[in-house]
């Protein structure tokens, strides 16, 4: 008797389907870009529309770390000289990318995710399919690339916004000089390459988790929120255990 | 005259729950057919199956003759290519306008249309909806009614041999569904496609529907005229067609 087996899949479905997902997505790229007025859309959306959100938290976020670094600092010692430099290493390599990541998942990842998940729920994506209009090409592509773009922008503007905030807390709640705050010498070229690369590799992560979640769901509007909250879990999650894997990287390299 | 579809002993279970046990439906080429039966008795799956979104668990799927091949994407667009289907919720895109919304199933024809050749197409469709100058609009422009129409539009603007409309009419005014059935009906009449029409409204299915199939828990309890129905021995069928008719008086 001939026996047919079937090979079980090595990786789990929560993490097969999105990188079969990403892979769909880049060769439906490379086989047909977005025209450029729907590309436009999502960055206005993506990077526009999140741009206040992202400086605004970056900006507390920047007060509050100066705020304690500086309390807690003079429990110890009455010299802050250290505490600028120290600040604007964490903003550039961590803080920056990986707060920005978090709110771009809250607020742009929940966004794909509804609007795929009501698109799925509504026949929308079926009635592409009967067009025989790939549903990737039409709806996770223009999201990704805008994602993927605007993801570094949005880095930048919010590591700029954090930092200014920090500074502002240090000098005029600490009177810690402006030359001394801000003290870039130790921050090497490295260090914002792995800066840029978290906020890289979030603005790659979060459209697929998200386009994902939206694809899967189910039902009606219940369905669509259950996608939604999956969305921004999943996200958040990932962004938090990439910032780890790319920092454990770096040290293992010797950076 | 040859079927267009033919369902034969088709199961689908969704979540654990059978929702179509065996269908067995062939629809001839060329005529207009009804599908009605209640709410939840699997009418709408039996259309997604038709329309290849749905693969059943057992059971074949034949369209225009040739049994379709549900793992094959290459075949699937080809037989997709004939088919044109309005949702039940219309599926209509907010980010497109109008326009764009009905030249969608002209995107991937092949041979691929000129520019100018497909904005013909779509005015053209338009027009047979009697919505001949809003192209240029947001589709939240447009009321209910006019929605219908334009998912009525989309559906028969590339062609296609089968047509499969979902509750064309659902929650509208007499007066636009009486439109909205004779504009189906009028498409009909000038392209010879196969028309599956699911609703609830029996008489006026009536006035341009020759088949009926009655589904009843995700099977075919009848197929056959209205006056067939109308004396069948099930007394299910003729009470399911009784019932609607007297309800609509």
């Amino acid at each position: 008797m001939k026996a047919t087996s079937r090979r079980k899949p090595v990786l789990p479905p929560l993490v097969r389907e999105p990188l079969l997902l990403l892979g769909r997505t880049l060769a439906a790229t490379i086989r047909r870009p977005p025209p450029r007025h729907r590309l436009l859309a999502q960055m206005h959306n993506v990077g526009n529309r999140s741009v206040v959100f992202i400086a605004v938290t970056l900006g507390f976020l920047g007060l509050i770390l100066v705020y304690q670094a500086c309390v807690q600092t003079l429990k110890v010692l009455p010299d802050l000289s250290g505490v600028g430099g120290a600040f604007l290493y964490a903003m550039v390599r961590t803080f920056g990318p990986t707060v920005t990541g978090l709110m771009v998942a809250t607020r742009v990842g929940a966004g794909i995710a509804a609007e795929l998940g009501s698109m799925t729920v509504t026949d929308q994506v079926e009635a592409l399919k009967v067009a025989n209009s790939d549903p990737v090409s039409w709806l996770v592509v223009p999201r990704f690339l805008a994602c993927v773009v605007m993801m570094p922008v949005l880095w930048v503007v919010g590591t700029l916004v954090g930092s200014f905030a920090g500074y502002l807390m240090g000098h005029y709640r600490f009177a810690i000089g402006t030359r001394i705050f801000l003290d870039f010498s130790g921050i090497a070229p490295i260090d914002v390459f792995f800066g840029y690369l978290k906020a890289q590799t979030y603005g790659i992560v979060i459209p697929i988790l998200s386009a994902h979640a939206g694809f899967q769901a189910f039902g009606g509007s219940e369905g669509v929120g259950q996608a939604t909250t999956a969305a921004v879990v999943r996200s958040s999650f990932v962004v938090i255990v990439l910032d780890f894997v790319i920092s454990t990287m770096a040290f293992l390299m010797g950076h | 005259m040859p079927d267009a579809a033919r369902l034969d002993d088709v199961h689908i279970t969704l979540s654990g729950i059978p929702c179509l046990r065996g269908v067995h439906l062939a629809l001839e080429a060329g005529r207009m057919h009804a599908l009605v039966g209640p709410g939840g008795s699997g009418k709408t799956l039996i259309l997604k199956t038709l329309a290849t979104l749905l693969p059943p668990d057992s059971g074949t799927v034949a369209l225009f003759g040739e049994p379709v091949a549900f793992g094959d994407e290459d075949r699937l667009r080809a037989v997709r290519s004939r088919i044109g289907v309005q949702f039940q919720n219309l599926a209509l895109f907010d980010f497109l306008t109008v326009g764009e919304n009905v030249a969608l199933p002209l995107e991937e024809v092949s041979p691929p249309l000129s520019p100018a050749e497909r904005n013909h197409r779509v005015a053209d469709s338009l027009r047979s909806v009697r919505l001949p100058e809003v192209a240029d609009l947001p589709i939240q422009a447009l009321s209910g009614g006019m929605q219908r129409r334009v998912a009525v539009a989309r559906a028969a603007v590339a062609r296609p041999d089968l047509l499969l409309f979902d509750d064309p009419a659902g929650g509208l005014d007499p007066v636009t569904t009486s439109r909205i059935f004779d504009l189906i009906a009028r498409e009909q009449q000038e392209s010879s496609a196969t028309v599956v029409i699911s609703s609830h409204d029996i008489p006026r299915l009536a006035r341009c529907c020759s088949r009926f199939h009655l589904v009843d828990s995700g099977s075919i309890l009848f197929s056959g005229s209205l006056t067939e129905a109308l004396r069948h021995p099930d007394s299910r069928v003729r009470d399911f067609f009784q019932e609607v008719q007297d309800a609509d008086r």
